[in-house]
Parts: structure tokens; C-alpha cells; sequence
């Protein structure tokens, strides 16, 4: 396989493990949620640090999941006017909409970074009951933004070596 | 810069992108950081990425999208679309039009466990309309109530649509998702009624049905449907009566109807991990979108441009009811070209302060809003029920006779449109009783 084969495999075994861990920290926010208004209800005892874990959990869940929405080209877009454009114009206009995407994700990702190493540098904690570390969540964060990112360069690197092959169509 | 010149241009920049095809997120999140870059400088702009989406992604009250969306995705998993459906229809059978009105009634139910409007019109298009198309009713007809039916999600509670309102705006999501239960049930009201006069002019758009159920029959299959009506009642009893956020609501919701699922051994362990997938992609995409949202917002905020519209409307003098007339324009023209949910998102930071500055309830304004957000998913071209319906009904419909046959639910919904203008307490009388 070649190398660029091989980074494509990786790149979608990425893509896909984000999905699925997203996945997992949906299944635990219900969990911990559900045991918490129960718990309230019926015991006058919440889930400790329920709330600061759903949140933490939400950041995960949204973020982890963008590189295969980029991958899968589920991010909305209005197209009527880009499909009647002739192809060079369409063609200017979708490596523009991939620039543009990978400019916008980079600095997010960027940004996480800073503020995962400004966290990890304080040792900054979760204000709850039970206390855990913020600086994996953010950590998390910035890759999820990274990884969407490189999916970003990867459609437009993409793009330009095979002009005619439309990023708006699945699995450019 | 003039802050109102800048801020139009960073506005109409962002919709020239969104014509040429840029995701809507990128588009909004681009032209703030542009703006904010000009306008106070590249530290501001750089901070306002650092901090904003993540602040916003870690908010508790947001837990209620991904929630909202995994009670109805189990739902549907669990063929509670089917059993509302059987329920509705055989109750209504021996009424001329019974499949329009069972449509409407058991799209009413789902959206009671469901927020999305697009889910619905295409599980009720593989329902309804072999059905209808059976009995030889109008397919166009049926076609556009099955659409229109589903944007129920939208009004009635558990709504996705209402928790984005609540956080671009900071208004309560408790108070405004319970303010769409009066609607929602207006919006039932005048679909059925208005069905039923079109139906004295022109009777040969429902054939009278020859199915006819017994008592038994019927109560057979409410017995079906209760666990989820009361599951349904659940959540938005409880957001209600304040005993749960909506974030505890959705998140107990979503387990309720897991629950329901598993108990009637519907849901294999593929279909739970499909849900919980499926929710994790749909999420993401919103909430780039809102992260988008929020950062114009920001951006509209730090170049002046909503002092400036503020007192603009301010000494405009423009009465609520031309504003009012305004917003629709707008977002009947918009919707017709860009999906609803995206078009709330970019519209509602300059849109909102405006409702501030004239003193109006921005609970009631938030219904309008929605009732709006409504008539766009089913408003060609970029009608994204329609699809939702053309797509589910493997071409036994046809594009025209999809756009003829939802005109008659169009004009419906702007007459309740007109109504909720017209009296606002339809809109706020159970979030003021909420609220005490």
C-alpha cells in the first residue's frame, strides 16, 4: 500500500474512533443524567459532580465526532448555486469552501491547544464534588478540532490532485 | 468604520459565502474572525476562539440537544411512529380525510418524544402514504400533510429548535420549550379544520376508507402507544413543574424510551449503537453551527453593530407590528434558500437585540420565530421536509405534485402564524403559570 493509502487508513480509522467514543460519552451523559434525577427523586441523593461531568462529557461528545462529519460531508451547506456554476468557478469555490474550513477548524484547534496547555500548566481541576482534571477534556477538545483539521487538508490536497473529483460528493 | 456599515457588510459577506456553497459554519466562524480581527484586533479575535467554543460546548443546558435527539432516534428504533399511527387511524377512521387527520394527529404524538421535524416526515412518508395512495387519495395532498405534520418537532416540546433560540438568545429553555405546547396544539387544530373545509370543496381528495375498528381493536392499540405517551408526559410535565431542567428531562427521556425499547425487545445492540452514532454526527454539525452562531454574535457585539441597530430601531420608531413584518419577510425570502435551523443561528444575533430595544416578549417573539422556522422547512426550494418526503416516498410521489399539494398547508400555517401574532398569550400563558 502506498503511503498516502496507508495515511487514508488511518486518517478514517481516526475519523471513525471519534464517532464511536462520541458515541460512548452520549451513552454515559444518559446514564449519569438518568441516575441523577432518579437518585434526586427517590433517594434526595444526586449522582456527585453529575453536572460537571455531563458538560466535560458534551464537549467530547461534539468535538470528537467532526473529522468524520467532514469526511461524510454532513456539514450543511447551501449548493444550488455551486452546482449550477461552471466547473472552473465550482471548482475555485469548493477549494475555497475547503480553505476556508481548514483555516476556521486550525485556529479552533490551535486555540484548544493553547488553553490545554494553559490548564495543564495550573493543574486545573474540575470545581465539583468529586474533583477530576480539565486538561484531558480540553486535550480532547483540540484533537477533535485537529483531527477535523487534517481532514480538512487532506480533501483539499485531494482537490487540487484530482480537479475533477467534486469534494461535495461522499468520500471525496 | 461605521459599526452599521461594517456589520452589514460582515453580514452580507457571510450570505455571499453561503451562496457559494461554504458550510454555514465556516461561513459565520470566517467572516467573525475577520471581523473581529479588523474591528478590535488579532488578541480579541484569537481569544474569542479560545474561550467560545469550548465554554459553549460545556454547558449543561445544551446537554438537552444530543439528549433530545437520542430520545427521539430511540423512539423511532422502537416503532413508536408505527403504533401512534395505527392508534390515531383507528380511532379516526370513519371520518372522511382519516388518513390526513391520522397523519397529523400521531405526527403531533411523535413530536411529543422527537425534535426532529425531519424525522418524522420521513418515517410518517413510509407509513402514511402507501396507505393513502391505497385508498386513492390525493397524493400531492397527502404528501405535502405528511411534510408539513412534521414540522410539529419543531413547536412541540421536547424541541431542538427552541433550545437553540433559548442559547443564542439566553433566554429559558424551560419557559420556551413548555411556550410551544399551546402553539403546537393550535397548529394541530387549524391543520384539521382547515383540512376539513378544503374537503367540503373538494371531497375526491379523500375517498372514505373501508377499513372500520372495532372498540377492542382500538383499545388494543392504545395499550401500544401509553408507555410512550407517558413517558412524553414525563419529560414535559417535568420541565413544567420545575422538578427537571430540560437537560435532566432529555437525559431521562432518552433513557425512558431505551427502556420501552428494550422491553419490547426492539432495539438490537447495533440499532442502540447506530442511535448514539448518528446522534454524535448530528450534534457535532449543530453545534458548529451554533458555535458559529455565537461567535457572530460576538463579532456583531464588538464592532458596535448592535448598539447601532439598537438605536436605530430605536429612533426609527419602528412599531412592533412593522418589525414583526419585517422578520417574516426575511425569513420567508432566507428560507427558501438555506436550511431552517442554520437560518435561525445566523439571523437571531441581529435580530434579537432589535426585539429588546422594542420592549417585546421575547418568549412570544421565539414562538414566531419558530412558527417561521416551520413554514421554511417546507417552503421550496430548500424545503428540507420536502426532500425528507420525495426521498422517503421512492418516487411515488412527484416533485409537482409534492409543491402543489403543500400550498393548501402553507397557508395554514401562516394563519397560525397570524393567530399567535395576534394573541400572544397563547404563546406565553403556561411560561408566565410556569414561572409563577
Amino acid at each position: 500500500m502506498s503511503i498516502w493509502g496507508t495515511l487514508e487508513a488511518w486518517l478514517h480509522r481516526v475519523s471513525q474512533f471519534g464517532v464511536d467514543l462520541s458515541a460512548v460519552c452520549l451513552a454515559l451523559m444518559m446514564v449519569i443524567g438518568t441516575a441523577d434525577v432518579l437518585g434526586i427523586a427517590f433517594l434526595s441523593a444526586p449522582v456527585p459532580s453529575a453536572t460537571e461531568a455531563s458538560e466535560v462529557l458534551l464537549a467530547m461528545a461534539i468535538f470528537l465526532p467532526l473529522m468524520y462529519v467532514q469526511r461524510t460531508h454532513k456539514h450543511i451547506a447551501v449548493d444550488q448555486l455551486l452546482q449550477r456554476l461552471p466547473f472552473p468557478a465550482r471548482w475555485t469555490a469548493e477549494a475555497f469552501a475547503l480553505l476556508a474550513g481548514l483555516l476556521v477548524l486550525g485556529v479552533i484547534a490551535w486555540q484548544a491547544g493553547v488553553l490545554t496547555v494553559s490548564s495543564w500548566s495550573v493543574r486545573e481541576y474540575a470545581n465539583a464534588e468529586i474533583t477530576f482534571p480539565l486538561y484531558p477534556v480540553k486535550a480532547i477538545v483540540a484533537f477533535g478540532a485537529a483531527a477535523a483539521t487534517l481532514e480538512y487538508l487532506r480533501q483539499l490536497i485531494l482537490h487540487f490532485v484530482r480537479p475533477h473529483h467534486s469534494p461535495t460528493k461522499p468520500n471525496a | 468604520m461605521d459599526p452599521l456599515l461594517a456589520g452589514s457588510l460582515a453580514i452580507a459577506v457571510m450570505l455571499l459565502l453561503i451562496a457559494l456553497g461554504l458550510p454555514i459554519a465556516i461561513s459565520m466562524a470566517l467572516v467573525s474572525f475577520a471581523g473581529m480581527y479588523l474591528a478590535v484586533g488579532l488578541d480579541f479575535a484569537l481569544g474569542a476562539f479560545r474561550n467560545l467554543p469550548y465554554s459553549m460546548s460545556t454547558q449543561f443546558a445544551f446537554v438537552a440537544i444530543p439528549m433530545f435527539m437520542l430520545m427521539g432516534a430511540f423512539a423511532f428504533v422502537g416503532g413508536v411512529t408505527t403504533e401512534l399511527y395505527t392508534f390515531a387511524y383507528r380511532l379516526l377512521s370513519r371520518f372522511r380525510g382519516s388518513l390526513y387527520y391520522a397523519t397529523i394527529v400521531a405526527a403531533a404524538g411523535f413530536a411529543a418524544v422527537s425534535g426532529s421535524s425531519v424525522v418524522s416526515a420521513s418515517v410518517f412518508t413510509r407509513i402514511s402514504l402507501p396507505e393513502m395512495i391505497r385508498f386513492k387519495f390525493n397524493r400531492g395532498i397527502g404528501a405535502g400533510c405528511i411534510a408539513a405534520s412534521g414540522t410539529f418537532a419543531a413547536m412541540i416540546p421536547p424541541s431542538i429548535t427552541m433550545v437553540v433560540y433559548g442559547i443564542i438568545t439566553g433566554e429559558s429553555i424551560g419557559a420556551l420549550l413548555i411556550a410551544g405546547v399551546l402553539p403546537g396544539l393550535l397548529t394541530v387544530l387549524v391543520y384539521v379544520v382547515g383540512l376539513q373545509i378544503m374537503l367540503r370543496f373538494r371531497p375526491d381528495w379523500a375517498p372514505p376508507t373501508t377499513d372500520r375498528f372495532s372498540w377492542a381493536q382500538k383499545l388494543d392499540s392504545f395499550k401500544k402507544v401509553w408507555a410512550v405517551s407517558l413517558l412524553a408526559a414525563i419529560v414535559i410535565g417535568g420541565i413544567y413543574s420545575g422538578i427537571m431542567p430540560p437537560s435532566a428531562a432529555g437525559t431521562l427521556g432518552a433513557a425512558g424510551a431505551l427502556v420501552i425499547c428494550i422491553l419490547r425487545r426492539k432495539m438490537s445492540r447495533g440499532d442502540f449503537w447506530k442511535s448514539l452514532r448518528e446522534t454524535g454526527e448530528s450534534s457535532a454539525a449543530l453545534f458548529l453551527i451554533m458555535i458559529g452562531g455565537l461567535l457572530l454574535s460576538r463579532m456583531l457585539l464588538a464592532v458596535g453593530f448592535v448598539d447601532e441597530v439598537t438605536k436605530l430601531v430605536q429612533a426609527a420608531n419602528l412599531s412592533p407590528t412593522e418589525f414583526i413584518l419585517f422578520v417574516i419577510l426575511i425569513y420567508v425570502v432566507l428560507g427558501m434558500f438555506i436550511d431552517a435551523l442554520s437560518m435561525l443561528i445566523m439571523t437571531i444575533p441581529f435580530i434579537y437585540p432589535a426585539v429588546k430595544a422594542l420592549a417585546m416578549d421575547p418568549i412570544w417573539f421565539g414562538i414566531l420565530v419558530v412558527k417561521l422556522v416551520e413554514i421554511a422547512v417546507i417552503t421550496p426550494p430548500v424545503g428540507l421536509n420536502l426532500y425528507a418526503v420525495l426521498s422517503a416516498s421512492g418516487g411515488s410521489v412527484k416533485t409537482h405534485e409534492l409543491l402543489k399539494g403543500i400550498v393548501p398547508f402553507i397557508v395554514f400555517e401562516f394563519i397560525t402564524l397570524v393567530i399567535l401574532w395576534q394573541f400572544p398569550a397563547i404563546s406565553t400563558y403556561l411560561p408566565k403559570l410556569m414561572l409563577g
